[in-house]
């Protein structure tokens, strides 16, 4: 190959390259492939540090509400958090201990409700378990995601949209 | 001499169950715009407006209902089935009551049940009512209403103002209704069928939202997690939209279709304005369906 051939081949390339695509948009959508590969790996435990401030918030006021108003007879089992504690990991196992202060907390006041009442029906005790458990589970789902997409702002403010939701149904249970 | 025995026992066994029940017909006087509050456990409340001066309550009660307590002044009056104060009642003792109370039309009704289903109608004051396990239904043009229920399915027809409905799992149902809406629920549905509305509402954890209603220049506010999410708005209406789900998919009859947000993470919006874009319009789900669509 001549110098001049050599030339031309390099800028044939460097166009050629020039011409490639800035991006490369895949042929289909790989995230859920992604997202089900995150899942297995453990979860970003740096990520969590302002949520964990959040749920404490939640935490403390739920425990100060159930210092102040409820009965030391009044506890019940835990309402079980299945997402979370599926989890597995540090950050999990942190966040799960204070989640369980703001169940103790959603429980109590189950059981202040009957107590104040002590004629709540069985279908209304039911339906505020549930109530509480959809709760609960709509907040691991936005809990999860937000593991495996840390830096994504929407998430963020999901789950501190999900904190407030929870304390604002708690208290709002606490009137029934 | 057998069958005369026992026809006896069946005429007295008939005897004591009549006796099970203690029929109620009181009445007073009361304001035009007094306010009424009423409690009732179980059974039923049916409360109806009229262009009566009294009030009136007729229905019965229960053996075991140890009283219809009635109190207070015709300014503020109070009305409450009063039973047995221990835990042990449920499903033993007769404390049911089913009451009709008639009212002047422009008193303000504050009322709760346990599992009593509370009924109302034609009523214009502010009305307040709540339940655990019973229905609540509202009908008949009252300015400002405000009615929740754990279990129970809560409606509300016709009113105008602001009407405020919560339910952690019955449906929340609101029909003709018009003004300020605000709707939350946890699990159940809630279904809006409206005139012209202001400011409107709704949220949901798991329950599906369906909004239909002519928006002028307010907001309509809605939020599910993994509820969907159905909204009609008429075709003409001038509003800048905002729709978003992490992950649902978006159905847009108004704009352009919905992208992705970000390139490396999941998740859809658009964001587009129509007409003069006076009214605002925001979606956000986080796992639910978004469908808009035009009537």
């Amino acid at each position: 190959m001549s110098d001049h051939d050599e030339v031309r081949a390099v800028r044939e390339l460097r166009a050629a390259v020039e011409r490639l695509p800035r991006e490369v948009r895949p042929a289909r959508d790989l995230w859920p492939e992604i997202a089900g590969r995150l899942d297995e790996r453990p979860r970003d435990q740096s990520a969590a540090g302002w949520w964990r401030l959040a749920a404490a918030v939640v935490l403390m006021a739920g425990g100060l509400f159930a210092a102040t108003n409820l009965a030391p007879e009044a506890r019940s089992p835990l309402l079980p958090v299945a997402a979370v504690a599926e989890a597995g990991s540090a950050m999990a196992a942190a966040h799960l201990r204070q989640r369980d202060g703001v169940l103790h907390a959603h429980n109590d006041l189950i059981a202040v409700a009957a107590q104040r009442r002590g004629r709540l029906d069985a279908v209304g005790a039911a339906a505020l378990v549930a109530g509480l458990a959809d709760l609960e589970r709509a907040t691991a789902e936005i809990e999860a995601a937000l593991a495996d997409s840390p830096r994504d702002r929407r998430l963020r403010l999901a789950l501190a949209a999900a904190y407030r939701r929870e304390a604002g149904w708690t208290s709002r249970l606490a009137r029934v | 001499m057998r069958k005369t025995t026992l026809w006896t026992l069946a005429i007295l066994f008939a005897a004591v169950a009549a006796r099970a029940e203690q029929s109620v017909n009181a009445t007073r006087s009361v304001a035009a715009d007094a306010t009424i509050s009423i409690e009732n456990v179980v059974g039923s409340l049916t409360i109806i407006g009229s262009d009566e001066t009294e009030l009136r309550v007729t229905g019965t009660m229960g053996d075991d209902v140890e009283e219809l307590e009635i109190s207070g002044d015709a300014d503020e009056l109070s009305i409450e089935v009063v039973i047995p104060d221990d835990d042990n009642w449920q499903g033993k003792r007769k404390v049911g009551a089913d009451l009709e109370i008639r009212v002047p039309r422009g008193v303000s009704l504050e009322v709760e049940s346990v599992s009593a289903s509370i009924d109302i109608s034609g009523v214009s004051g502010a009305i307040e009512a709540g339940s655990v396990s019973g229905a609540v239904t509202v009908a008949g043009g009252s300015s400002d209403v405000e009615v929740e229920s754990v279990s129970g399915a809560v409606s509300v027809t016709g009113g105008s103002g602001s009407i405020v409905a919560e339910s952690v799992s019955g449906a929340v149902v609101l029909e003709g209704v018009a003004g300020d809406i605000e709707a939350t629920t946890v699990s159940g549905t809630i279904k809006v069928d409206a005139g012209a509305v202001d400011d409107v509402e709704l949220e949901s954890v798991a329950g599906s939202i369906y909004f239909k209603g002519r928006l002028t220049d307010g907001t309509l506010d809605i939020e599910s997690h993994s509820g969907n999410v159905e909204v009609l708005l008429p075709a003409d209406l001038g509003a800048e939209f905002e729709l978003e789900s992490f992950s649902g998919r978006i159905e847009n009859a108004f704009g352009p279709a919905a992208r992705r947000s970000d390139r490396y993470e999941p998740g859809v919006s658009v964001e587009f304005s129509t007409g003069s874009g006076s009214a605002d319009v925001s979606i956000e789900t986080f796992s639910g369906n978004i469908v808009l669509k035009k009537y």
